[in-house]
C-alpha cells in the first residue's frame, strides 16, 4: 500500500516536472501513463525539433503491440552530448522507456534507451526524466 | 619629502608588479573591446534554462555547460486581470505549433544564444527556431507608435561597461516562460548586459507590465562562454513537428 502511495507521488512530481519541461509535453503526453517497449529499431528520423525513434515491440506496462514512436530530444541537444544519427540502427534490439502521447496513439515522450549489453543512452533533454532513470 | 616620494614610487611599482604576476599566472584573457572601446560581447554564449521567472536557477546551462545561475523574480504580483489571465483553463502552448517563443521566453530556451557586436548594433541569435533579433546602439530612438510583434522592437545605449536595452512594441501574444506566466500587449523591458570577465555575462532584465502585473519584476542571470570551436545548430522547428494540438501524425512506418 505505501509502495503504491509512494509509486503514485513520484509519478505525480514527474508529470509535474515534465509539464513545466517542454514546450509541448503537457499538451501532447501523459506523464502519469509511462511505457516501457522492447523491440527492434524501425527507422530514426533525425530532425528537429525533436528525433523520432520508432520501434517495433510490446509494451511491457500495457502489453500493447504496435510500431511504437519515441520522441526524444532536439538532434543539437544530443549531438552536443556526444550522439550522432548512427547511434542506432535499423534492426537493433532496444528498451525504450518514455510517456504515451494524450491521443492513445502508439506514440510516447521518450527518456532512455538500453541496448541489450546494458548500456543505457538518454535520448532527451535533461529535465525530461522518466521514472526509474 | 623626496624620501616619500621615493617609497610611493616603490610601493606603486610593487603592486603593479604583483598585478602583472597575478594575471599572467590565472592565464585570465582580457575581455575584448569594440572599436568604440565598449566591450565586445560576440560569442557563442550558453544561459540558464528558466522554465519559470519566479525560480531560482543554478547549475548547468541550457546547452549543459557548467556555471549558469538565475536569481528568479519570487512570487509573481498578478493584477486582477493577469491573475484571471494566468489561470485560464483554456492555455495551448503556441510554441507546439512552431510559433515565436517570444523575447523573455527565448532567453530561457533549452538551447543556447550568440552574439554578434557591432559599435552600432547588437544581433541576438537564438537557436530556438533559429531567431534573431536586432538591437541599434547608434542613438536613434523608440519610435512612437509600434507595430504591435512577437519579439518587440529594441533599442539600447551604454552606461560605462553596461549595455542597457529597452524593448516594447509586443502583440501580447506570447508567455514569459513555459510555466505559461502570460504577458501584455503593455509589456516594457529593460535589460542590462555586462561582460565582467573573458567567460562570463551578467544578465538582468525588469520586466514591467502594469496590466497583468501591480510591479516590475526581476531576473538575473549568469551566462557563460561557450567552449571554443562550439557554434549554434540550425534548429527548424517545422520540419518533424509531429504532434500538435493533442494529436500525433503517424510515421510511414506505423501506418
Amino acid at each position: 500500500m505505501i509502495r503504491k502511495w509512494l509509486a503514485l507521488v513520484v509519478l505525480s512530481l514527474m508529470a509535474a516536472t515534465a509539464a513545466y519541461a517542454h514546450h509541448s509535453f503537457a499538451a501532447e503526453f501523459d506523464g502519469t501513463k509511462p511505457v516501457k517497449v522492447v523491440g527492434k529499431v524501425v527507422k530514426v528520423e533525425w530532425a528537429n525539433p525533436h528525433i523520432w525513434l520508432y520501434i517495433d515491440g510490446k509494451d511491457e506496462i500495457s502489453g500493447r503491440t504496435a510500431v511504437w514512436g519515441f520522441s526524444g530530444g532536439a538532434p543539437a541537444t544530443l549531438t552536443r552530448r556526444g550522439i550522432n544519427r548512427d547511434f542506432l540502427k535499423t534492426g537493433d534490439v532496444v528498451t525504450m522507456q518514455g510517456f504515451l502521447a494524450k491521443d492513445g496513439s502508439p506514440n510516447a515522450s521518450g527518456g532512455s534507451v538500453t541496448f541489450p549489453n546494458g548500456r543505457s543512452v538518454f535520448t532527451n533533454s535533461p529535465e525530461d526524466k522518466v521514472p526509474g532513470k | 619629502m623626496k624620501k616619500s616620494f621615493v617609497i610611493l614610487f616603490v610601493g606603486m611599482a610593487v603592486i603593479a608588479a604583483i598585478t602583472i604576476t597575478v594575471t599572467a599566472q590565472s592565464g585570465a584573457k582580457p575581455v575584448p573591446r569594440l572599436a568604440n572601446g565598449k566591450p565586445d560581447f560576440t560569442g557563442v554564449w550558453d544561459h540558464p534554462r528558466v522554465g519559470d521567472v519566479a525560480a531560482d536557477v543554478a547549475g548547468t546551462c541550457a546547452g549543459e555547460t557548467p556555471g549558469c545561475s538565475n536569481k528568479g523574480a519570487g512570487p509573481l504580483p498578478f493584477t486582477p486581470l493577469g491573475k484571471t489571465e494566468n489561470e485560464r483553463k483554456d492555455k495551448f502552448d503556441y510554441g507546439a505549433r512552431c510559433l515565436p517563443w517570444g523575447y523573455v521566453r527565448s532567453y530561457g530556451t533549452p538551447y543556447p544564444h550568440a552574439y554578434v557586436h557591432h559599435p552600432d548594433r547588437l544581433a541576438i541569435m537564438w537557436e530556438q527556431d533559429t531567431r534573431y533579433h536586432m538591437v541599434p546602439t547608434d542613438g536613434r530612438k523608440l519610435p512612437a507608435n509600434l507595430e504591435p510583434s512577437w519579439m518587440g522592437k529594441s533599442i539600447g545605449h551604454w552606461e560605462g561597461d553596461t549595455l542597457v536595452i529597452e524593448t516594447s512594441g509586443f502583440n501580447g501574444r506570447t508567455w514569459l516562460d513555459t510555466a505559461q506566466h502570460p504577458h501584455s500587449d503593455q509589456l516594457r523591458l529593460t535589460e542590462r548586459i555586462s561582460r565582467p570577465e573573458y567567460g562570463k555575462i551578467n544578465y538582468e532584465i525588469s520586466i514591467e507590465d502594469p496590466k497583468y502585473y501591480a510591479k516590475p519584476m526581476k531576473n538575473s542571470r549568469v551566462f557563460v562562454l561557450m567552449a571554443q570551436g562550439q557554434e549554434l545548430f540550425e534548429y527548424s522547428c517545422n520540419e518533424n513537428n509531429r504532434c500538435e494540438d493533442g494529436k500525433c501524425t503517424p510515421s510511414d512506418v506505423q501506418k
